[in-house]
């Protein structure tokens, strides 16, 4: 449990049900937290509000980057969704981004929500650690359009390449 | 100590760089983007520029030990780096209950200045470079025990490290939160300013942000000749990581950076 501002700050702005405990009753949140009350009378509700939407919309930012596509498909829906997804989870380590669009991409496949395969597979090849990979995906961008293709991911050196094979029969 | 005027190195300007255009007297690399990259491609980067390694994930504010395999890779990157200086936020970027990924503010009290120059010194110690430690822009201002310019003059006397300035974050918390960017300038002591850092800053709705995302405005320029008339300044990164333009954007930017560092 924290005891300092630092942690019961982490606790603040990864967690948006407790801030609003935090605006409806700041003595429970400072018992949860084990920090005096007069600490977080001393924080300004909108201004924590503004600093942990903050940090949602660039990690929102960052997995638009590894599934544009996606986003995309998502269109006016993708902020909603992706806030739902990143108030039940927050990827560690400096690969965070990449594990964010993974678990993001698992999120919307458990809800059935529009994705792009070939975009959630790479994601997936990239936030691991396996040399090799080989998957299949109906919407490959192949020559100008979405195809259905197995796709292969290599990593070599730090480096993720990846060779789509276009599979008429599929 | 010759001056230098350089940018950060980013993927999308790998090109640009290897062709190491005159405007590019140094370059800044952010260590998690080379924790799993081939030393080769550092060294080959030094054998071309002037370094400088920049963290993103230290969490040098977090209570507590730091993170060993954190501080592991970054000291791999500046082995293979051979960096002038190294650098890192004031700030926090995990608890020990989550990595919230990005950067967030400490609070000036007695207990994170002691924690802050311990963190500092241990990072110093184990990368056997000096440190630099980064102002950062935040939407939240948090109650100490001190203001801000005399926190970090205090951290900088006894880590003895240096402080990287964000002239783009000092503007956005001086819009923020209603103050004088040159007045709180003043009260750094000047032989701790060793590096800005600068990029063009982004107006959301009523505020700002630090989107590294536009060119600099001339307000920017204003304030960076502010601190480098005032201070014995080495070097001056261009920081962009969105939108990035036509690489003779970039290099105007960093000839008038170059300009006013000379002047």
């Amino acid at each position: 449990m924290p005891a300092d501002l630092t942690t019961a700050l982490g606790a603040l702005l990864s967690d948006r049900t407790l801030r609003e405990t935090l605006r409806r009753d700041p003595r429970e949140v400072a018992r949860r937290l084990q920090i005096p009350e007069a600490d977080l009378h001393a924080l300004d509700s909108e201004a924590l509000e503004i600093q942990a939407e903050s940090l949602i919309d660039k990690r929102r930012h960052e997995v638009s980057k590894q599934l544009p596509r996606t986003m995309a498909l998502l269109g006016d829906l993708a902020p909603g969704l992706f806030r739902e997804h990143a108030g039940i989870f927050w990827p560690e380590g400096h690969r965070r981004h990449v594990l964010d669009a993974a678990r993001f991409g698992a999120f919307l496949m458990e809800r059935g929500s529009p994705l792009c395969r070939s975009e959630w597979n790479r994601a997936r090849f990239v936030a691991g650690s396996s040399p090799l990979g080989v998957r299949y995906a109906p919407d490959v961008w192949i020559g100008g359009r979405s195809r259905r293709a197995v796709e292969v991911f290599l990593r070599h050196r730090g480096t993720v390449r990846s060779r789509a094979l276009y599979c008429f029969g599929l | 100590m010759r001056k230098l005027v350089g940018i950060g190195y980013r993927r999308e300007l790998a090109g640009w760089i290897a062709s190491r255009p005159a405007e590019i007297g140094c370059l800044e690399i952010t260590a998690e983007h080379f924790f799993d990259a081939d030393a080769g491609r550092l060294r080959a980067l030094r054998r071309d520029f002037p370094l400088y390694v920049h963290g993103l994930g230290l969490s040098l504010g977090t209570p507590g030990p730091l993170d060993a395999g954190a501080l592991d890779a970054y000291a791999r990157v500046v082995e293979a780096a051979d960096p002038l200086h190294i650098s890192e936020h004031l700030a926090f970027t995990r608890t020990r209950d989550v990595d919230l990924g990005h950067l967030n503010p400490v609070s000036c009290t007695r207990a994170n200045l002691a924690l802050l120059v311990d963190h500092a010194r241990q990072v110093m110690d184990r990368c056997g470079k000096p440190l630099l430690l980064e102002n950062i822009a935040t939407a939240l201002r948090l109650k100490g025990e001190m203001d801000e310019p005399d926190f970090l003059n205090l951290l900088c006397d006894r880590a003895g490290c240096g402080l990287l300035l964000d002239v783009t974050n000092l503007w956005i918390n001086s819009r923020t939160f209603g103050f004088d960017p040159v007045q709180w300038l003043g009260r750094i002591e000047t032989r701790h300013l060793v590096q800005l850092h600068i990029v063009g800053y982004t107006r959301c709705g009523d505020r700002w942000i630090d989107a590294h995302a536009e060119p600099i405005q001339r307000d920017l320029y204003d304030l960076a000749g502010e601190a480098l008339a005032r201070a014995p300044i080495r070097s001056v990164i261009l920081e962009r990581d969105e939108n990035i333009p036509d690489p003779r954007d970039l290099a105007a930017e960093l000839g008038e950076l170059e300009a006013i560092h000379a002047g």
